[in-house]
């Protein structure tokens, strides 16, 4: 392989990887900020007992939930992503059972798991090692 | 089951690729950071291969970072004798002028008994009749003997031998080798002429036929 071709063969990798590091980080930022912003409205519903609008709320996490899994299943380990759904089905039971402490304890859980993706996936010291 | 046999198929080619770029050598020829990529590069590509539960991406990414690892190394290797020295090390003559180097033994580490062993691995398990014994960079050991306890050759008895070149593959598995008839300046009329001779009409019936630099044709007919 001659000089020119393993520059650019070693610059094109790494850029790839670089760019599609910095896309995905985004990627993850913004679908778990719409999620959460969800999530925190079902939450305030939820307080409220306002129990239809809590429902109508969590239905629209669960349409958004499948566009944004088939992006992350691609992204991460695959537990996580089971953790979430667990945890949307539980949230969307108790809410139809009206179940307000469960609820509630089930949306910090599903927010927490949200949450926590993008920062695990974040390009930093505590990561790294 | 089909999940497992697909993400198999794609890290193979993934792997085969990352390692077809590396280039060619034998695995006792690599060098040592070379050795770390193979074994790295293997145990990256079986993680999420078994476990579904992985991305595929957890496995690719690392292979490509250690291909351009590798690559950057290898021509910073090529590039400068400095930094080969830094990354793969230097070469050492463990026996100089039939003289055992004790300081040299000592610092790679290196027994009288690994080097008795891998003298006999050479096929001189004399020790006296070694000049210089020097292990080189992947670790295998170079051995040159004293003059006069080398192999004879056709020089030392003032013979005069012809040029012998690379003997080129006319006919493999049944399949001509055109590219290598152009090479000697000979085409298919030929080839079969000089089958017709040793009584092989269809050259789809020879396993092997190769010519060698004085013009003479091996062949064998498959079973």
């Amino acid at each position: 392989m001659n000089t020119l071709k393993i520059i650019i063969s070693i610059t094109t990798i790494g850029a790839f990887i670089f760019v599609s590091s910095f896309f995905t980080n985004r990627l993850l930022q913004n679908d778990a900020h719409i999620l959460e912003e969800k999530i925190n409205s079902v939450k305030i519903s939820t307080k409220n007992k306002n129990w239809e609008t809590a429902e109508t709320e969590i239905d629209s996490v669960l349409k958004k939930w499948p566009t944004v899994e088939s992006k992350w299943a691609l992204l991460l380990d695959h537990a996580e992503i089971d953790n979430i759904e667990e945890a949307l089905t539980k949230v969307s039971e108790y809410i139809e059972a009206k179940n307000t402490p469960l609820a509630l304890a089930e949306l910090a859980s599903l927010k927490n798991y949200i949450n926590h993706i993008p920062k695990k996936e974040s390009f930093n010291l505590k990561n790294i090692f | 089951m089909f999940i497992v046999f697909t993400r198999t198929l794609i890290l193979f080619a993934i792997v085969v690729v990352t390692m077809r770029v590396m280039g060619k050598r034998q695995i006792g020829e690599l060098q040592p950071f070379e050795l770390a990529v193979a074994i790295l590069i293997s145990d990256l590509a079986a993680v999420p291969m078994q476990n579904t539960g992985i991305p595929l991406l957890n496995g690719i990414i690392p292979i490509l970072t250690l291909l351009i690892g590798q690559m950057a190394l290898s021509f910073i290797s090529l590039k400068s004798i400095k930094a080969r020295g830094v990354i793969c090390g230097k070469p050492r003559i463990l026996i100089a002028n039939g003289k055992i180097q004790e300081d040299e033994l000592r610092k790679e580490m290196f027994t009288l008994s690994d080097l008795l062993e891998q003298l006999r691995i050479k096929n001189t398990p004399n020790i006296a009749d070694v000049e210089f014994a020097i292990l080189e960079t992947n670790g295998q050991l170079s051995v040159i003997p004293k003059s006069q306890k080398r192999a004879v050759n056709s020089e030392d008895l003032n013979i005069s031998t012809n040029y012998e070149g690379l003997p080129l593959d006319l006919i493999v598995d049944g399949n001509i080798n055109y590219t290598n008839l152009e090479k000697i300046h000979l085409d298919k009329a030929w080839l079969l002429d000089e089958l017709k001779k040793f009584g092989i009409d269809n050259p789809d019936i020879v396993l092997f036929a190769s010519i060698d630099s004085q013009g003479k044709l091996y062949w064998q007919n498959k079973g």
